[in-house]
């Protein structure tokens, strides 16, 4: 019973494709970031603040922050499956991932959208 | 009679193959990410709060402390990534043959650290 309580998933072709997809669109922000930074070199606050401030940028983020939460979830869901044999630890080990995703998410959030 | 089958598990003497390696290694660097999203998030933290939290993070961000922690985690990012699109080839069915997956698997390893040393020379 434990165990299904923390089995969020349901089904595995979705995990994969949503691992997938989150993936994807990860790489992409992560380009972007990286580009913005070569591009912008001896980087000010002004342009970073200004970077992240644009509306698109700020739904992009949103976007990649749940992409980030399901991609991790996914990967140290099958990580504690595959590793954690007793039942209890793996249970406090998936609470502990998904409580630590979650702040982060919220935390995220306000840092993005508090500014 | 039959007898019991030898049970014969010492990991020191199983060789992992290099597509197994990358593949531990993708988990390893997985896992790195998941602790580093503290830190991303208070970088981010000071790098939009404000310019004196800005000026802040610069002047921290130079420290040593910090520089390796940096490495650390974008080394392990620029891993994750590689090997994950090493994943997505596969899924494209590129790749796929016990030939072809080691050698991906070597591309991936020299390609990270490449990537790796770069990163850490443009730290220092």
């Amino acid at each position: 019973m434990l165990i299904y309580l923390t089995n969020l998933n349901a089904s595995g072709l979705r995990d994969w494709v949503t691992q997938r997809v989150s993936a994807v669109l990860l790489a992409i922000y992560s380009f972007i970031l990286v580009s913005f930074l070569f591009t912008h070199h001896p980087l000010n606050y002004h342009q970073w603040h200004t970077f992240f401030m644009q509306s698109w940028m700020q739904i992009f983020t949103l976007f990649i922050l749940f992409s980030l939460l399901f991609h991790a979830w996914i990967g140290l869901w099958i990580m504690g499956t595959d590793y954690i044999k007793p039942v209890c630890i793996r249970f406090f080990f998936q609470f502990f991932v998904i409580f630590t995703l979650l702040t982060c998410l919220i935390v995220a959030c306000m840092i993005i959208w508090g500014f | 009679m039959r007898q019991p089958r030898p049970v014969y598990l010492n990991l020191l003497t199983i060789k992992l193959p290099l597509a197994g390696f990358v593949s531990i290694l993708h988990r390893i660097t997985g896992l790195i990410l998941f602790l580093f999203i503290p830190f991303a998030l208070w970088i981010l933290y000071h790098s939009l709060h404000s310019e004196t939290d800005f000026v802040f993070l610069t002047l921290n961000l130079k420290k040593p402390f910090f520089k390796i922690l940096l490495w650390i985690g974008l080394s392990a990012l620029g891993y994750h990534l590689l090997a994950g699109l090493r994943h997505l080839l596969a899924d494209l069915h590129i790749g796929t043959s016990k030939q072809g997956g080691t050698n991906s698997a070597a591309i991936v390893l020299i390609l990270a650290i490449t990537l790796s040393t770069l990163i850490g020379y443009g730290l220092c």
